[in-house]
């Protein structure tokens, strides 16, 4: 305990005495946040409820946002088939068809999921109930060694890893904080929702929710195990008590709940036009040149982007990824969505549907299982790492970030494949 | 209320447990196979069961009734967006009916007394 906690148990202590001795108490009757309280904040009721609203908000997020996906998908293939119909330059018809309506379009595919993740946080936000859920969450958070403040940042990571960061700055103690910080970038953000999305409607039909989830799952674990193991080897220490007031419950309007969605959507809708956009451009042309070489995208064995792709694959190869995972994988690193961007632009197709008929050739439900763990923990993204060198202040703390998520990922995707492997032979 | 809470909890660990025993092979007619779904609707029913064995029944109706409903909203939303997706793709509509959109009427009266109980607060 510190000084800052001694403090603050010595102030309720004193609180507590002079209200004592001051205030004459009457029976009231239990007011409704209450009331709700008694379960929701239930010691074994608590955290199941608490994941059954997540499945819930994801389940909302996956199948209701399926048609305006469909829609955008729809478009984004009919502007791409009029573009390279209509347009005479072979080389500005590519870029235009492929790089920009192709990358692009892939990625906004993946714009009303997202939305919606955002809607359903939204009205659990302004009904009152995530500040309970930090609550719930806190016994849980304390044992794998993080604070009970830590609770917020980590769900913020789920939306984006940058403001979940610079969210960790309202926690008073220092090594709770770097240590959140640390783990943050593991939280699942909406980012690699669109490769999970597209991995597990193509290898997991008919279970999209439940592999999601447990990504989204397997993220938190992750970030608990390592916040144990940073906390034991590089700080020490124990995390700091939990002290915060519960608003009441409300009803959430439906303007609220829009305009705080479409502030977060916003900063997606920002990065497709200008980061996604670019590194659509730039993967179009490592896939296209030398244009005579690989006769305009048609051999793309020939291309600049196999060339990076090979040079990763020996060490991605053991894991049954090809050159065109590793082309993937590297773009990601500039922004997530990139990952299924590039895969666009690399099998050549426009549609969500053609894209999972042209993966099923080069991956299995294991292996889509792996891409989609290395993409859930591998390097965080360039705006994350630029986040965390200024948090952190320390370049050691972020090579070690660096460090444990690259081998954590080669890790993690070894026991699915190992463990697959297994079972096919079984 | 408390024999009201009883089938409401029995129609839900009963569907929650259908959903859990298709997820792991059985084929029980009428409901669809979905473990974590069904483990959800488990979650529900235990809220409920709580409220019965416990003082805070009040509690547990009101709470378990609206995740319930919740639930119920979410798998009519999710069987109209399944059409309008048919519809797009130039196919013809098959409407699947979820059991838990049924249970959501089973969910009206909790809801309503819940509505109640606030405007009286």
């Amino acid at each position: 305990m510190d000084f800052i906690d001694v403090m603050a148990n010595a102030r309720y202590e004193l609180i507590g005495e002079i209200l004592g001795k001051s205030i004459e108490r009457v029976s009231k009757p239990k007011s409704f946040s209450d009331l709700v309280d008694v379960v929701v904040l239930d010691k074994y009721l608590g955290i199941p409820i608490f994941l059954t609203l997540m499945w819930a908000a994801f389940q909302f997020a996956f199948s209701v946002s399926a048609p305006f996906s469909d829609a955008i998908d729809i478009f984004f293939t009919s502007a791409a088939d009029w573009a390279k119909a209509n347009i005479p330059n072979e080389v500005l018809a590519s870029l235009i068809g492929d790089g920009v309506f192709g990358g692009l379009g892939f990625v906004l595919v993946f714009l009303p999921p997202i939305a919606f993740v955002f809607i359903a946080l939204a009205i659990l936000e302004d009904t009152g109930y995530l500040p309970r859920a930090a609550f719930v969450m806190d016994r849980a958070m304390t044992k794998v060694g993080l604070h009970g403040k830590s609770f917020i940042p980590m769900l913020l990571g789920f939306g984006c890893n940058v403001p979940a960061i610079m969210a960790c700055r309202t926690m008073e103690n220092e090594v709770d904080r770097k240590i959140t910080i640390m783990v943050n970038p593991l939280m699942s953000c909406s980012a690699r929702l669109p490769v999970y999305l597209l991995f597990a409607g193509a290898f997991f039909a008919g279970y999209e929710g439940t592999v999601i989830i447990s990504m989204y799952l397997l993220g938190i674990i992750l970030a608990a195990i390592m916040a144990k193991v940073i906390r034991k080897f590089f700080f020490g220490g124990e995390p700091s008590p939990l002290l915060m007031e519960m608003p009441d419950y409300s009803m959430p309007t439906v303007k609220s709940v829009l305009t705080s969605a479409w502030i977060r959507t916003q900063i997606f809708l920002k990065k497709a036009a200008t980061i996604l956009f670019i590194g659509a451009v730039i993967v179009w042309f490592l896939s296209v040149f030398p244009w005579d070489a690989t006769n305009g995208g048609e051999v793309l064995e020939n291309s600049y982007a196999a060339l990076i792709g090979r040079a990763v694959e020996p060490i991605i190869a053991p894991l049954g990824f090809d050159w065109k995972a590793g082309v993937a994988l590297f773009t990601g690193f500039m922004a997530k969505e990139l990952v299924v961007g590039t895969l666009g632009i690399l099998y050549g197709v426009e549609s969500e549907e053609a894209i999972i008929d042209a993966i099923a050739h080069d991956f299995n439900p294991i292996t889509a299982l792996a891409l989609m763990t290395i993409t859930l923990i591998y390097l965080p993204c360039l705006a994350t790492f630029g986040v965390l060198k200024r948090e952190l202040g320390e370049w050691k703390l972020v090579g070690l970030i660096i460090a444990y998520e690259l081998l954590l990922a080669y890790i993690v995707a070894a026991i699915i494949v190992g463990i697959g492997c297994f079972i096919e032979v079984m | 209320m408390k024999a009201y809470m009883i089938v409401i909890f029995l129609a839900t660990f009963g569907i929650g447990s259908a959903e859990i025993a298709n997820g792991i092979g059985a084929e029980i007619a009428f409901i669809p196979a979905d473990i974590v779904g069904g483990m959800a609707m488990v979650v529900i029913s235990a809220i409920f069961l709580r409220g019965v064995v416990s003082e805070e029944s009040k509690a547990c109706y009101y709470v378990g009734s609206v995740i319930l409903a919740v639930f119920g909203v979410l798998y009519i939303l999710v069987m109209l967006a399944e059409s309008a997706s048919c519809i797009m793709a130039g196919e013809e509509v098959t409407i699947s009916v979820r059991p838990e959109t049924l249970t959501l009427l089973l969910a009206f009266p909790g809801v309503l007394a819940m509505k109640k109980e606030i405007s009286i607060l």
